[in-house]
C-alpha cells in the first residue's frame, strides 16, 4: 500500500513538470489590454506601442468601465512591451486584447511581418486577434476615442470588423494566425481591413474604410469599400451585405437586393501558357426595397432583376481583380495557392515567374442569383 | 421464637449465600435450580442494585399452596396485563391437568398470548429487561417467559430530511416491531423473508434483515450475512455503527451503503433485488449493495411524471458536479486562465478584486470554510434563536464584507452557488466536503492542470468501489435502453422491463407490459 501510494505520489511529480509555464496570476495585479496599437519612431529609431487598457483603479462599481492609453517605446517588440512596465504599477496582460492596428507608415517601410510574428509567438495573445491598418498619420490615434464617448474603443473597432460580413460587407475580418497563414503561403500577399477616423455627428469615430492589400509584407495600396465587397465574394467570405441595382434607368439605385446566403467557387485550367481562372457564384438574395413600378408578382421582372444583378456581380469581381492584378499585382485570392494544392507540378512550372503569371491570368466569372425571397407585401 | 426465626432465616440466607459463592463461573451461565429459593437468591444478587426491578412472590389458593415468583421491571410492562392476566388468575385458579406443572400452568390459568421456557439466568436477564415478565414455580428447573412489552413508541410521522410532495408520508419510528409492521403492510407476500439476529454485546440490540426471496442475489446475502456476524462491538445506538462495520471501503468517504427512513423506499429496494438491515431503536434502515446513482434517486422521482423527474434527476447530477468544482473553476479561470473569460466578464472580476487584501484562493478557501460554519450552526443552534444566524450570515458577511471590500463579490456569489447546489445532493455531503477543498487546492496551485488531475482522481477512485461485490459506478454495461432506464433519466413505468442485473437473480419486473423494451 504504502509502495503504491510512493508511486502515485512520484507519477504526479512528474506530471507536474509537464504541465507548461503557468503561473498565478491576480486579476487585481495586470493592466488588462484591450487593444495594441504599433507605430515606429524614424527619428530615434524606435518601436512605439499604445495600449488601450481597461481603466480599472477608477471606475465605479457600478457604472460602465472606461479605458485609458498606455504608450512606451523600445528597441523592437518586445523591448517595447517590456518597458511599459517602467511607468505603471501593474503589467500588461495581453491574453484579452482584441484589436491590433498597424501604421500606415509602418507598413510601407519596415514590413508587417515581424510584428505579426512576435505577436503570434508571444505565448500571450489570442490567434484570434483581430488584425487592422491605419489609415490615419499614426496607428495610436486610432485607438483614441473622443472625449464624449464612454466604454472601450478596441471592442467597438473589433464589432465593427467582425460584424462587418454579415452587415455590410465593406471590408474584410482577418486574424492573426490568417495573415501569418496568407504571408507564409505562395501568394506572398495579404489583405488588411483599413481604419480611419471620420466625424458621426459631433463625435470624432473610427471606421472601417474598405481594404489595404499587401505585396509580400509591405502595403500596395487600399481598395475601396465597395471593391472590397467584391474581394469577399471572390474569396468566398460573404455572409450578408446588400446589392442595389438601378432596373429603371432612372440614375438611382431603386431596387435592394439582400443577400442571404453566398457560395462560390474557384477552379483554373492551364491552356497554351496560359493560366485561366474561373469564379463561379452563386447567391441567394431577398428584395429588401423596391419602387412599385417593379411588379414583383410577375416571373418576367424577377428574371429581370436576377438577370441584372449577375451582370453587374461578374463585372464588379472582374474589375476588383483586375485591379488587383494590374495595379498591386499582390495575390490577395491566393490563385497560387489553389494551383500548388491542386497541381503541384505546374506549379512547379510557373513557381519562378510568378508575378508575371499572375498579372496575365485570365479571369472568368459566372454568378448565379436567386431571388428567394420577394417580400411581397398586400 | 423471634430471634431463632431470625437466626433460621440468616442461617438459611448464609447457606445460600455461601454456595452462590462457591459457583465458579459468571452467574449469568448458570441454570436454574428447582429450588425457588435458590434461584430468588441469584437474581436479587444478578440485579443488585437495579431497583427498577419488580419481585413478586405468589402462593395459588386451596390447600397445599404452591409458591411462584414473578419478576418483571416496572415501566416496560404493560402493568394491566401483569395484575389482571397473570397475578389474578394464580392467586384464584390452580392449575389443572396434572405434569408437568409449567405446562399446565400456562395453558389454565396464565392469559397471555405469547410464552415460552427457558433454563438460563442468561435468557431470563435478556427477557425481563426486554419488557417480559418470567414466571417461576416451585420445583420447576425451568420458567416462562410471558409477553407483557410495552413501550413508549413515538407515532408514525413522515421524516424531516425526507419529505415529499407527493407519495407515501409514513417513516419509521424507533421500534423495530413498528417498522416491520409498516413494510408487511405493503408487501403481502411470505416471500418477504425477515431474519433476526442481536448484536452488540452490551445492547443486545435486535437487528433484522429483510428481502424478497425470489429476488435477491444470494451471493450479496451471503456476504451480508457474514460481515454482520463479524461485527464484535458493545452497543448498537444507530444503523451507522452498522454501516461502517459492513462498508466495503471503510475509509472512502463515499457511502456503499444506503440509508433510508422510509418504508416506501425500503420496499422500492427489496423490489429492485436489494436487502434492507432493520435495526432497533433506530428509524434509520440500511439497504445494500448501494449503487452510486442511488445518491441521485429520490422515492419522489417515481411519483411525479417522469418527465419532471428526469429533469430534476439530471439537475442533481448537474450540481453534484457545480457544488465539486465550481470553486476550483472559478479559482483556476481567475488566477491562470484569465483568457477564457469573455472580456466584459474579465473586466468586472478584475474590478471587483481591486482592493481586495487576499488573493483569490485565500479567499476561497476561507469564505468555503464560513459557509461551512454557518451551515453547521444552522444545525446545532437552539431553533429559537434562528434569526441571529441570517442577520450575522446575510449581512455582515454578504453585504458588509463586500460593502469594505474585504471579500470580492464575484467570491460571494461562487460560494453560494457551491452551497446552494451542495444541498442538492444531500446523499454526498461528506465527499463533496472533502473533494471539494482537494480539487480548490489543486486548481489553487496549478489551474485547469490540477483540476483535471483532481477529477481523474475522483473518477478512479469512484471505478474502484464496491458495494457487496457490485461496483459501486457501474460503467461497462452497454448502451441498451433497459441499462440506461434508470440512470440519468426515470422512464414511465410501462418502460422498466427488467430489473438491475447485478442486483437481482430474477431480472423481469414485468412481462412483455412494455411497448419498446
Amino acid at each position: 500500500m504504502a509502495k503504491r501510494l510512493l508511486v502515485c505520489l512520484l507519477y504526479i511529480l512528474v506530471a507536474l513538470g509537464l504541465c507548461g509555464c503557468w503561473n498565478y496570476r491576480g486579476l487585481d495585479q495586470v493592466n488588462i489590454v484591450v487593444g495594441i496599437a504599433v507605430d515606429f519612431d524614424k527619428e530615434n529609431n524606435e518601436y512605439k506601442m499604445s495600449y488601450e487598457v481597461a481603466d480599472l483603479l477608477t471606475a465605479e462599481k457600478r457604472s460602465n468601465i472606461g479605458s485609458r492609453i498606455i504608450t512606451s517605446e523600445g528597441k523592437n517588440l518586445f523591448d517595447a512591451a517590456r518597458n511599459a512596465k517602467k511607468k505603471e504599477l501593474n503589467r500588461l496582460y495581453f491574453g484579452s486584447s482584441y484589436v491590433l492596428v498597424i501604421s500606415q507608415q509602418f507598413a510601407e517601410k519596415e514590413g508587417i511581418f515581424d510584428a505579426i510574428e512576435w505577436f503570434l509567438r508571444d505565448g500571450e495573445c489570442r490567434e484570434t486577434m483581430c488584425v487592422a491598418l491605419s489609415q490615419e498619420d499614426t496607428a495610436a490615434v486610432i485607438l483614441k476615442k473622443d472625449e464624449k464617448m464612454s466604454g472601450i474603443m478596441s471592442s467597438i473597432i473589433h464589432e465593427i470588423i467582425t460584424k462587418d460580413k454579415s452587415v455590410t460587407a465593406s471590408t474584410i475580418h482577418m486574424q492573426l494566425y490568417d495573415i501569418y497563414n496568407m504571408l507564409k503561403s505562395k501568394g506572398n500577399a495579404a489583405i488588411l481591413p483599413a481604419l480611419r477616423k471620420t466625424k458621426n455627428g459631433d463625435r470624432e469615430v473610427t471606421e472601417a474604410n474598405g481594404s489595404a492589400v499587401f505585396k509580400g509584407d509591405k502595403l500596395a495600396g487600399f481598395l475601396t469599400p465597395e471593391e472590397s465587397r467584391y474581394v469577399l465574394f471572390a474569396e468566398d467570405k460573404l455572409e450578408g451585405g446588400i446589392l442595389t441595382l438601378d432596373m429603371l434607368g432612372r440614375e438611382t439605385d431603386d431596387i435592394s437586393l439582400e443577400i442571404f446566403r453566398s457560395d462560390t467557387k474557384k477552379s483554373f485550367s492551364y491552356q497554351q501558357e496560359r493560366l485561366k481562372v474561373k469564379i463561379e457564384s452563386s447567391i441567394d438574395v431577398s428584395v429588401a426595397e423596391n419602387h412599385e413600378e417593379l411588379d414583383l408578382t410577375n416571373e418576367e421582372v424577377i428574371k429581370r432583376i436576377e438577370e441584372a444583378a449577375e451582370v453587374m456581380i461578374e463585372e464588379k469581381i472582374k474589375a476588383v481583380v483586375a485591379k488587383v492584378q494590374q495595379e498591386y499585382q499582390a495575390d490577395i485570392f491566393n490563385f497560387s495557392d489553389m494551383v500548388y494544392k491542386r497541381d503541384l507540378k505546374l506549379w512547379e512550372e510557373l513557381e519562378p515567374h510568378w508575378d508575371e503569371v499572375f498579372s496575365n491570368i485570365e479571369i472568368e466569372v459566372s454568378s448565379k442569383v436567386h431571388i428567394v425571397n420577394s417580400g411581397f407585401i398586400k | 421464637m423471634l430471634r431463632f426465626l431470625k437466626k433460621l432465616c440468616a442461617g438459611k440466607a448464609t447457606d445460600l449465600d455461601e454456595k452462590i459463592a462457591r459457583l465458579n463461573y459468571p452467574l449469568e451461565e448458570h441454570k436454574f435450580s428447582r429450588s425457588l429459593d435458590e434461584n430468588v437468591a441469584v437474581i436479587k444478587k444478578l440485579f443488585n442494585n437495579v431497583d427498577i426491578v419488580q419481585y413478586k412472590m405468589i402462593q395459588s389458593p386451596g390447600k397445599d399452596p404452591i409458591r411462584y415468583f414473578l419478576i418483571f421491571i416496572d415501566g416496560v410492562v404493560h402493568s394491566e396485563i401483569v395484575n389482571n392476566n397473570i397475578v389474578e388468575p394464580l392467586m384464584t385458579k390452580r392449575p389443572e391437568g396434572g405434569e408437568p406443572l409449567l405446562e399446565s400452568l400456562l395453558a389454565t390459568v396464565v392469559q397471555v398470548g405469547e410464552s415460552k421456557k427457558i433454563n438460563t439466568f442468561k435468557a431470563l436477564i435478556e427477557s425481563v429487561t426486554h419488557g417480559d415478565t418470567v414466571l417461576f414455580v416451585e420445583g420447576c428447573d425451568q420458567a416462562a417467559v410471558l409477553n407483557t412489552k410495552q413501550f413508549a413508541v413515538r407515532s408514525i410521522a413522515e421524516p424531516d430530511n425526507e419529505k415529499v410532495l407527493s407519495g407515501p408520508r409514513d417513516g419509521f419510528t424507533e421500534s423495530l416491531i413498528q417498522n416491520l409492521s409498516q413494510i408487511l403492510r405493503r408487501a403481502r407476500t411470505n416471500e418477504l423473508k425477515t431474519k433476526t439476529m442481536t448484536l452488540g454485546k452490551r445492547t443486545q440490540t435486535t437487528v433484522c434483515i429483510c428481502y424478497l426471496d425470489s429476488l435477491v442475489n444470494k451471493d450479496v446475502l451471503e456476504e451480508l450475512l457474514r460481515r454482520l456476524n463479524k461485527i464484535d462491538i458493545d452497543g448498537i445506538l444507530d444503523s451507522n455503527y452498522i454501516t461502517e462495520q459492513i462498508h466495503d471501503f471503510p475509509n472512502s468517504p463515499f457511502r456503499t451503503v444506503g440509508s433510508t427512513e422510509r418504508p416506501d423506499v425500503v420496499l422500492a429496494k427489496l423490489l429492485e433485488g436489494r436487502i434492507a438491515v432493520l435495526v432497533d431503536n433506530t428509524p434509520v434502515a440500511l439497504t445494500v449493495p448501494y449503487l452510486f446513482i442511488e445518491n441521485f434517486q429520490v422515492n419522489e422521482d417515481y411519483y411525479f411524471n417522469f418527465y419532471y423527474s428526469s429533469f430534476s434527476r439530471m439537475l442533481r447530477i448537474m450540481g453534484f458536479f457545480l457544488t465539486l468544482a465550481v470553486p476550483g473553476l472559478y479559482i483556476a479561470v481567475v488566477a491562470f486562465h484569465q483568457e477564457i473569460l469573455p472580456l466584459q466578464l474579465l473586466m468586472r472580476i478584475a474590478l471587483e478584486r481591486q482592493n481586495v487584501p487576499l488573493p483569490a484562493a485565500v479567499e476561497a478557501v476561507i469564505m468555503l470554510i464560513v459557509f461551512d460554519i454557518l451551515r453547521e450552526t444552522g444545525v446545532r443552534m437552539p431553533s429559537n434563536i434562528g434569526q441571529a444566524l441570517s442577520i450575522v450570515g446575510a449581512l455582515v458577511i454578504g453585504q458588509a464584507a463586500v460593502e469594505a471590500s474585504l471579500v470580492a463579490a464575484p467570491m460571494i456569489i461562487m460560494v453560494a452557488a457551491t452551497g446552494i447546489t451542495s444541498l442538492l445532493v444531500p446523499k454526498l455531503n461528506a465527499p463533496i466536503i472533502f473533494w471539494r477543498l482537494l480539487l480548490l487546492l489543486l486548481a489553487s496551485s496549478f489551474g485547469f492542470f490540477g483540476l483535471t488531475i483532481g477529477l481523474s482522481l475522483l473518477f478512479i477512485h469512484l471505478n474502484n468501489l464496491k458495494s457487496f461485490g457490485v461496483d459501486h459506478l457501474s460503467l461497462e454495461g452497454s448502451f441498451s435502453f433497459q441499462k440506461n432506464k434508470d440512470i440519468f433519466i426515470r422512464s414511465p413505468w410501462p418502460d422498466m422491463i427488467e430489473r438491475p442485473e447485478e442486483l437481482s437473480e430474477n431480472e423481469v419486473r414485468q412481462q412483455g407490459g412494455g411497448n419498446n423494451g
